[in-house]
C-alpha cells in the first residue's frame, strides 16, 4: 500500500505531514509508541529538506511516500533543492556536543538513525532523496485476528 | 503551539502548549533566549499541554543548558506526556536536564539550587 504527500517547501507544512503519516500508522494498527517515533522520524527528513535542500522556497514542492510492506516500513522524501552533502552516521555524543557548542540544529539526522533502521540519502537528476526503512508488524485489525481464531 | 510565561520566585515559567517544530521552534527561541538575557537563571518549562516536539524544539533548550549553567543556572521540565518522555529518553535528555512529575516538584529544585 503506497501514500503520497506533496507540500510546498515550508516548515509552515510540517503539521500536515505527521497528521498524514499518523493517519497512515494508524490506519496500519501500529502502537502509539512507534507512531510516535516514527512521526517525529519523518517529521525530521523533511524539516533537512526544507530548510537544508530548498532552503524554505515555497515555489519548490516537497513530496512525501510512504509503502507499508510485509513487515517494514519505507519512506521516501524528495527534494529538487541544492544537494546538501550529509554525514553518514552521527554517534551518541551529539547531544554533548550540542550543549558544549550552544547548538540548536544537527540533531535531526541523529533522531532518523535512531529510529529508523536504515537511513540514505541519494541525488539524481536535480531530485535528492531521502529514503528511510524501518522494519515493523503491521498487526491485523482485530476483526481479522477474530475470524482467524474461529 | 502556544506560549505562556509565568514569573514566581525569580524563576521563568514557561508553559508550551501544542505541537513545537522546526517552524515553530523560532517563537520559543525567541522567548527562551530573551527569558534568559533578562537575567533569568532558573527556567522551569511545563510541559503538561505539550503533545509533541520535534529536534528543532529541543535544541532551543539544548543550546542555553551552558549559558545557565556558567550562571549558576538550570532548567526543570515538569509534567511531561508519555509521547513526550519517549522523544526525551531518545536522546537522552533525563540524564541531562532535570525532569520532575509536578510543577512544584520542579520549583523546590530550582529553588534550592547550588
Amino acid at each position: 500500500m503506497i501514500r503520497k504527500l506533496s507540500i510546498p517547501s515550508s516548515t509552515r507544512y510540517l503539521s500536515e505531514v505527521r497528521n498524514f503519516v499518523r493517519q497512515f500508522l494508524r490506519a496500519r494498527n501500529v502502537c502509539k509508541s512507534d507512531v510516535n517515533l516514527i512521526v517525529l522520524a519523518i517529521d525530521e527528513a523533511c524539516a533537512n529538506c526544507i530548510v537544508h535542500g530548498n532552503k524554505n522556497n515555497l515555489n519548490d514542492k516537497l513530496s512525501l511516500l510512504l509503502e507499508s510492506r510485509e513487515d517494514e516500513l519505507l519512506v521516501k522524501v524528495v527534494d529538487t533543492g541544492e544537494n546538501v552533502p550529509i554525514l553518514k552516521s552521527i554517534d551518541d555524543n551529539i547531544v554533548s556536543e550540542c550543549i558544549d557548542q550552544e547548538k540548536k540544529g544537527g540533531l535531526g539526522l541523529y533522531i532518523m538513525q535512531k529510529v529508523m533502521d536504515d537511513v540514505q540519502f541519494l541525488n539524481e537528476e536535480k531530485e535528492n532523496y531521502c529514503l528511510l526503512k524501518k522494519k515493523i508488524n503491521f498487526p491485523s485489525p482485530p476483526f481479522q485476528q477474530k475470524m482467524f481464531l474461529d | 503551539m502556544k506560549l505562556n510565561y509565568e514569573i514566581i520566585d525569580n524563576i521563568f515559567i514557561l508553559s508550551v502548549i501544542g505541537e513545537v517544530d522546526a517552524n515553530s521552534a523560532i517563537e520559543l527561541d525567541d522567548y527562551v533566549g530573551k527569558a534568559i538575557e533578562d537575567g533569568y537563571k532558573y527556567v522551569l518549562v511545563t510541559c503538561n499541554e505539550l503533545d509533541y516536539i520535534s529536534s528543532a524544539g529541543l535544541g532551543v533548550f539544548i543550546s542555553y543548558i551552558k549559558k545557565l549553567k556558567v550562571n549558576d543556572g538550570a532548567f526543570s521540565f515538569c509534567s511531561l506526556q508519555k509521547s513526550v518522555i519517549e522523544i526525551f529518553n531518545l536522546l537522552g535528555l533525563p540524564k541531562l536536564v532535570h525532569i520532575a512529575d509536578s510543577k512544584s516538584e520542579s520549583i523546590d529544585y530550582l529553588k534550592n539550587y547550588k
